[in-house]
């Protein structure tokens, strides 16, 4: 037959949704494909009895000629580990037949004999295992380890990768003990071998191997160092590629997040996690993107260096739409990274607010979050209130202010008092239009009320809020025919004057001259009461 | 000829039989004469308006039918007989066919944009008929044609997207396409029904349009004049078509739709409010999509290397769920008296509950909150509309939820449910037990430590159950649909197993009578008396309820005489007959699979010539429908028998050939080499007398192209099965089948693995593949293994194949390694030299000894022992 072009594959037919739909109204699939659901377990049986057929016919054979090959062939399967299951209840300190049953096990290690060696390594992972197993003690002394670690490159035989595997894993239990049981880990020499051993071609050997490195990573910024120095994150960061398996990727994603924990050791190092945790911000594996977001939440803690190369790799409009994702686990990481970049330069800042951060905050802050997310978003705010006019006009266009406002005076200790700094911010930089907004919202009083509070920061920078609001119904005073600076009457009839007076008695240098300038400038022509303070009072200690 | 045509195609429609034939015999003489020819006049009659219409019509058809079939191996004979007309004529063809879209009959005209396009499905994926989207947007772009031109061509457009497959047009041409199909949609066109066509053909084109999606600007462009014609005020058709649009946009292009949601959502939610139903229904569907889209992408994020091909979810349903939930609520209280007594409504309260299921399973637990207190205020409402509303809503959110937050609702509302079951309203009753069910079957959890039915409420909701199937058709069906997941929740369910045993023999009663009800014009509710009873029986206590069983085995084979006695007379007589057969060997199957596998077995056996004179008696009915649950049955019966199977197969041998090679109906087919192999087993060598008639038959149905694939990896299986059975006997049967499961495996390396579907069947027949294998090796295994060796070599390169392609699934590689450890059982230290250049065993044998699936590990450890000895010796 002459070629012609193979005719196209149908297309999938669009379905008439009517008919699709109609089908799941009230829908009981299992009753009504009784059939179907007979015929599917007639299957399942024939498959299973076929099997059995042939398993029978398999192991018929296997009595006549092997029987030897197949006891040394095989370590015992870890189902038949009975051992630790059946043992006693753990005492308090071994008894005999464990001291035993641990030489039988620590000989295993020892042979050269790979069955055994993997016998033995599967039980030491087991006592490891089990929290307060009174022989895990024993076993982790530096003998056991350092075979251990040899065991991490066992020659190439088919049980090799296993015997790894289980050795990467024994190891990976004792580092998650205590700092000591780590030592004794990196002290063998542990390190450098898994390393090597994510260049493995077997996925679960990398996965182990990442394991124990990352809760080595989480011990020390000596541990990280130690893993970094032999190589770890490179071969750590060429993990992430396309042929990897998503478990692979949350194993290697949560190491990674470990490691940046502390400061790398360079710029170029920084540049290159970033690159790819800038990928893997667009996974949609919760646990893949919430790890990424504490590693970036963990670089954006180490300086200004780290913040600005977080913005130049442009991660943080992708961070911005994050804070709306719908998993706790992934916005408390991201709106921590994003306050430490708010505490960043002004132009660092910007990015943020051009990313529309403003409107997420605004969402974060009203709906039901944790308080500890609330008020990471509540201190992002205070710092962009921190930044310059423009960044001040951006937080009043998205209506921020009245927010703000409510939450100084009802929000929860710690939200209040960052909704006190951001009002405090906003009013001591703002220009003067956009404070008599701020006046219009209600910001003296906000401030007032947070005069008798005992954060001697804070209150300075509410004067200074204070002060610069003064400032401008000074402006006003000329524009009105009383002559009166309106604000001042607001701060009096809000009860705001008293509160300032008594802050005469806090014993600070920088308030009492603080409020002593403002009652002088603003009060003084009144009356002669202010001139100085008249008695301090008595409780001033 | 032309006027001949004409005539023969009136009297081809003549209602005297005499004159018809005639004149169909003349037109086939025609056809096979001179094929050619007969298209052109065809052609010709269709684009002449001086013709009646009737013929136009039917020359209309006949093009049709001359150009597309359903039957694949027809289509494709088509496609090569109008490849091989001569193309002077095709263009004849052609151009009469465009003509004929300016036809002032609006009949012709739709009729030619079809056949246009059927054509155009053969010619332009074989590069041909180039200038045919150049000529019709000729049509459409003219300033002065017609209204009716425009309109008969744009739905040729429309045809034409639809039957041709993405990659067979140009970007250029895709993007002429979407310019004039948009510029068509817009409010410059004043002629509505251009608009209508417009929109249709837009709905056809969105496959197409994946750059234009792609490009900012154009996506823009595209979505505002959707949008905009959603609202447009002119016809509910035009808004339709409209959201119909944007519905395929909604699960072809999701990763664009952000920025469009909240234009969509106000879009939507004034639709279901306030705008007429057909096209409220569709704003609905825009919901329901997008949630089941949503769902897939939750799936997909755990299944897909997420790095590679990142699966966009913007969690839409959830963002939008403090105004969506409210909006379907609405919908709820818009049911229509009767709606459901009458399977073909489709209505708002249907579809907006339908969608509120979806969500539900999308969001999960944050529905509940939203949905309850509709509930709470509605369900005692004096209103029924309020009730139903309120239970419906109930209903669609138990599932998605969990079993914790559910729960505690389930219990606290259930006293109410079944109160409801007496509710004055049908209505409310229906939904009342279909909600019951639900809560049977997803939060009932019997086998828990506090389940919501307990010895206490039982007695009462039994009393309600065994009262209400008595109600009205509709809504004893759902009160089966309740008794069906109670009964389920009780398999295996630990000490509660037993709680339902006390009323195994009234809940029997009350099924057979439904079954028997005469009230029942709908045959739904039969079934679902009668899959209630399977479910019953297969998940009650066995020991307890074995006389009953019994009881019950004799009045259903009582039933299934009644049926072959009965008086067929009709085709409407002989359909529910067989219907009725099929549901009663059904049961029969469920009662053998229940005994036969316990102490019952003894009853079986006692009733098998019995029974096996019943599915003769059926088979004698013959038809497809019963043979297959027939054959199923009696595959079950076989496994209880065992050898003793051997007499019933003389008389039975005769059907299973008939099921063996039924390959136009390739389900009974399959059902029956499954069949085969049942026998096999219960049979062993016993069932040689039979193997030289099997055998050939299918040997057969392998190499027959018109039979469906799905059924050949089961009949290599049956290979297998075979050889098991009759050991050293298989020989002769060998040199037939052994080149077919060669040609298989050659033919597994080089399908396309990319396409699902493809993939899975690819599986399947490798799997199928290593079964044959293994069956033959170990039947040979003790006398005559040399006979293997000239095929075990090209098993083992099948192997190492199936080993490097990393499409195959565990279960595959599990056959695959077990294939390898049957090749070195049965040739011992042949072996040695099949494996001595290769390498890739060790590498495949110490990847499954990693693998954490047990009995992988398992079969790997025994190949590897059985190789080391086999290459040691």
């Amino acid at each position: 037959m002459p070629p012609s072009p193979s005719p196209s594959p149908p297309r999938p037919a669009r379905r008439t949704p009517e008919n699709a739909r109609k089908k799941a109204y009230k829908e009981q699939t299992d009753v009504t494909n009784g059939r179907r659901r007979r015929e599917a377990q007639l299957l399942q049986l024939r498959k299973s009895r076929r099997e059995d057929t042939l398993s029978k016919r398999r192991r018929d054979d296997a009595s006549s000629p092997s029987t030897e090959p197949e006891s040394d062939i095989g370590p015992a399967s870890p189902e038949s580990d009975r051992p630790s299951s059946s043992d006693p209840p753990p005492l308090a300190c071994a008894t005999d037949a464990d001291s035993n049953k641990l030489l039988g096990i620590i000989n295993g290690l020892k042979s050269e004999n790979i069955s055994l060696q993997l016998e033995a390594t599967i039980k030491i992972r087991k006592i490891l295992s089990v929290d307060g197993n009174s022989l895990a003690e024993e076993v982790i002394t530096a003998d056991v380890v350092a075979r251990l670690v040899e065991l991490l490159s066992s020659k190439k035989n088919l049980r090799g990768p296993q015997l790894q595997v289980e050795a990467a894993w024994a190891l990976t239990n004792i580092t998650a003990g205590t700092s000591e049981h780590t030592e004794v880990v990196t002290n063998a020499g542990a390190v450098p071998k898994l390393v090597k051993l994510l260049e493995s071609p077997r996925s679960n050997v990398r996965e182990q191997a990442m394991w124990a490195l990352g809760n080595i990573a989480a011990e020390s910024q000596r541990c990280r160092e130690l893993v970094i120095d032999h190589g770890g994150l490179g071969q750590l960061l060429s993990q992430f590629n396309e042929h990897a398996k998503v478990s692979n990727l949350r194993m290697a994603t949560w190491t990674l997040s470990n490691l940046c924990f502390g400061k790398l050791p360079s710029k170029s190092q920084t540049k290159a996690v970033l690159q790819i945790l800038q990928q893997l911000l667009n996974s949609i594996d919760e646990k893949i993107l919430s790890d990424t977001c504490w590693a970036v939440s963990y670089l954006c803690n180490h300086g200004t260096d780290e913040i600005q190369m977080v913005i130049e790799s442009q991660i943080c409009c992708r961070l911005v739409k994050l804070l709306m994702h719908s998993s706790p686990k992934v916005v408390t990481p991201v709106i921590l990274a994003l306050a430490n970049v708010s505490a960043a330069a002004d132009c660092q800042v910007q990015f943020l607010i051009d990313s529309g951060i403003l409107q997420c905050l605004l969402k974060l802050l009203t709906r039901n979050y944790q308080k500890c997310i609330r008020n990471q978003a509540c201190m992002t705010v205070s710092n962009i209130c921190a930044g310059t006019a423009a960044q001040i006009q951006a937080i009043i266009d998205a209506k921020m202010v009245p927010l703000l406002i409510q939450l100084s005076q009802h929000g929860e200790s710690d939200i209040k008092k960052e909704a006190i700094w951001a009002i405090a911010n906003a009013t001591s930089g703002g220009s003067p239009d956009q404070i008599r907004s701020l006046v219009g919202d209600g910001c003296i009083i906000a401030l007032c009320n947070a005069l008798v509070l005992s954060d001697a920061d804070l209150l300075y920078a509410c004067l200074n809020g204070l002060e610069s609001i003064l400032k401008v119904g000074e402006m006003e005073k000329m524009k009105d025919e009383a002559g009166t600076n309106p604000y001042a009457v607001i701060m009096e009839e809000c009860g705001g004057l008293d509160k300032l007076e008594n802050l005469q008695g806090f014993n600070n240098d920088a308030i009492f001259e603080k409020t002593i300038k403002l009652l002088e400038s603003y009060w003084v022509e009144e009356g002669s009461e202010y001139e100085a303070p008249k008695d301090p009072s008595p409780d001033d200690t | 000829m032309a006027m001949e045509i004409t005539q023969a195609l009136l009297a081809a429609q003549s209602p005297d039989t005499q004159t018809r034939t005639a004149a169909e015999a003349s037109l086939k003489q025609f056809q096979e004469q001179n094929l050619p020819q007969f298209l052109l006049s065809l052609s010709v009659e269709l684009s002449n308006d001086q013709k009646p219409p009737e013929s136009r019509r039917l020359a209309g058809i006949i093009l049709k039918n001359s150009l597309d079939a359903k039957d694949l191996a027809r289509k494709e004979y088509l496609t090569q007989q109008w490849v091989s007309v001569d193309p002077s004529i095709k263009f004849q063809i052609k151009e009469s066919l465009l003509r004929t879209l300016g036809s002032s009959a609006a009949e012709a005209r739709h009729t030619s944009s079809q056949v246009i396009a059927k054509v155009a499905s053969i010619e332009i994926p074989r590069k041909e008929w180039q200038d045919l989207i150049g000529k019709l947007l000729g049509n459409v772009t003219q300033t002065f044609a017609p209204g009716f031109l425009k309109q008969a061509t744009l739905e040729a457009l429309g045809y034409v997207c639809e039957e041709v497959a993405p990659q067979d047009l140009e970007q250029d041409q895709v993007n002429a396409i979407l310019t004039a199909v948009v510029q068509g949609m817009t409010s410059a066109e004043p002629n509505s029904d251009v608009r209508l066509a417009a929109i249709r053909a837009l709905y056809n084109a969105l496959d197409f349009a994946q750059q234009n999606f792609k490009n900012q600007v154009e996506r823009n462009f595209i979505m505002k004049v959707v949008c905009e014609t959603a609202v447009s005020k002119e016809s509910a058709e035009i808004r339709q078509a409209a959201f119909e649009c944007l519905v395929a946009i909604a699960s072809i292009y999701y990763d664009y739709l952000e920025p469009y949601m909240q234009t969509l959502f106000n879009l939507t939610a004034e639709a279901v409010r306030g705008d007429e139903e057909q096209v409220a229904l569709q704003a609905i569907e825009f919901w329901s999509t997008l949630a089941e889209e949503e769902m897939e992408r939750q799936d997909d994020c755990v299944a897909l290397d997420e790095l590679n091909s990142p699966v966009l979810h913007f969690h839409f349903i959830d963002k939008a769920l403090e105004s969506l939930v409210p909006m379907l609520l609405e919908t709820l209280l818009k049911q229509e008296e009767d709606q459901d007594q009458d399977d073909t409504v489709w209505n708002l309260s249907m579809a907006g509950g339908t969608c509120l299921g979806l969500v539900s399973k999308t969001v999960g637990d944050k529905v509940v909150p939203l949905v309850m207190p509709f509930v709470e205020r509605n369900i005692a409402k004096a209103d029924w509309h309020s009730r139903e509303a309120a239970t419906f809503a109930f209903g669609s959110i138990l599932e998605g939820p969990s079993v914790e937050k559910l729960s505690p609702l389930a219990r606290s509302g259930f006293e109410f449910l079944l109160s409801a079951m007496k509710d004055q309203n049908s209505h409310v009753r229906d939904t009342t037990a279909w909600t019951l069910g639900r809560v049977f079957e997803l939060v009932h959890r019997p086998a828990s430590g506090d389940p919501i039915v307990n010895e206490k409420n039982l007695p009462g909701i039994m009393t309600v159950l065994l009262e209400s199937i008595r109600d009205v058709p509709n809504v004893a069906e759902k009160v089966c649909g309740a008794l069906y997941f109670l009964a389920q929740g009780y398999e295996d369910a630990g000490p509660a197993s037993k709680a339902l045993m006390p009323y195994y023999e009234s809940i029997i009663a009350a099924l057979l009578s439904t079954a028997d009800r005469v009230d029942v014009s709908n045959v739904r509710l039969r079934a679902s008396a009668y899959e209630t009873l399977n479910e019953v029986v297969r998940c009650s206590y066995a020991p307890e309820t074995l006389n009953t069983t019994a009881q019950l085995l004799q009045e259903i084979i009582r039933r299934v005489i009644q049926t072959v006695e009965l008086q067929v007379v009709s085709s409407d007589d002989k359909e529910k007959q067989s219907d009725l057969q099929a549901l009663l060997c059904g049961v029969l199957q469920v009662i053998i699979q229940k005994l036969g596998s316990s102490e019952g077995k003894s009853v079986i056996l006692q009733a098998a010539d019995q029974m096996m004179m019943v599915f003769l008696r059926v088979f004698g009915c013959r038809s497809s429908t019963v043979h297959e649950e027939a054959m199923l049955a009696i595959g079950a019966l076989a496994y209880v028998t065992g050898a003793d199977f051997a007499k019933y197969m003389s008389e039975f041998y005769r059907f299973l050939e008939m099921g063996l090679t039924n390959f136009e109906e390739y389900q009974v087919c399959s059902i029956s080499v499954g069949v085969v192999g049942d026998i096999c087993r219960a049979l062993d060598d016993k069932i040689l007398p039979y193997c030289d008639g099997i055998m050939t038959i299918l040997l057969k149905d392998l190499s027959n192209a018109m039979l469906n694939r799905s059924v050949k990896p089961p009949i290599f299986s049956c290979f297998g099965d075979i050889a098991l059975a009759i050991g050293e006997k298989f020989d002769k049967y060998l040199i037939y089948a052994a080149p077919m499961m060669q040609s298989a495996s050659e033919m597994c390396m080089h399908l396309d693995t990319t396409d699902d579907d493809m993939a899975e069947y690819i599986n399947q027949l490798r799997m199928g593949i290593f079964e044959a294998y293994s069956g033959m090796l170990q039947g040979f295994k003790n006398s005559n293994s040399e006979i293997m060796i000239p095929y075990a070599r090209s098993l083992v390169q099948f192997i190492e194949a199936v080993f490097k392609d990393n499409s195959s699934d565990d279960l595959v590689t599990k056959a695959a390694v077990a294939a390898l450890g049957d090749v070195a059982d049965a040739l011992g230290g042949g072996i040695k030299v099949l494996l001595a250049n290769s390498s890739f065993y060790n590498e495949l044998l110490s990847e499954c000894l990693l693998s954490e699936d047990y009995t992988l590990k398992e079969t790997a450890e025994w190949a590897h022992t059985l190789i080391q000895h086999a290459l040691q010796s």
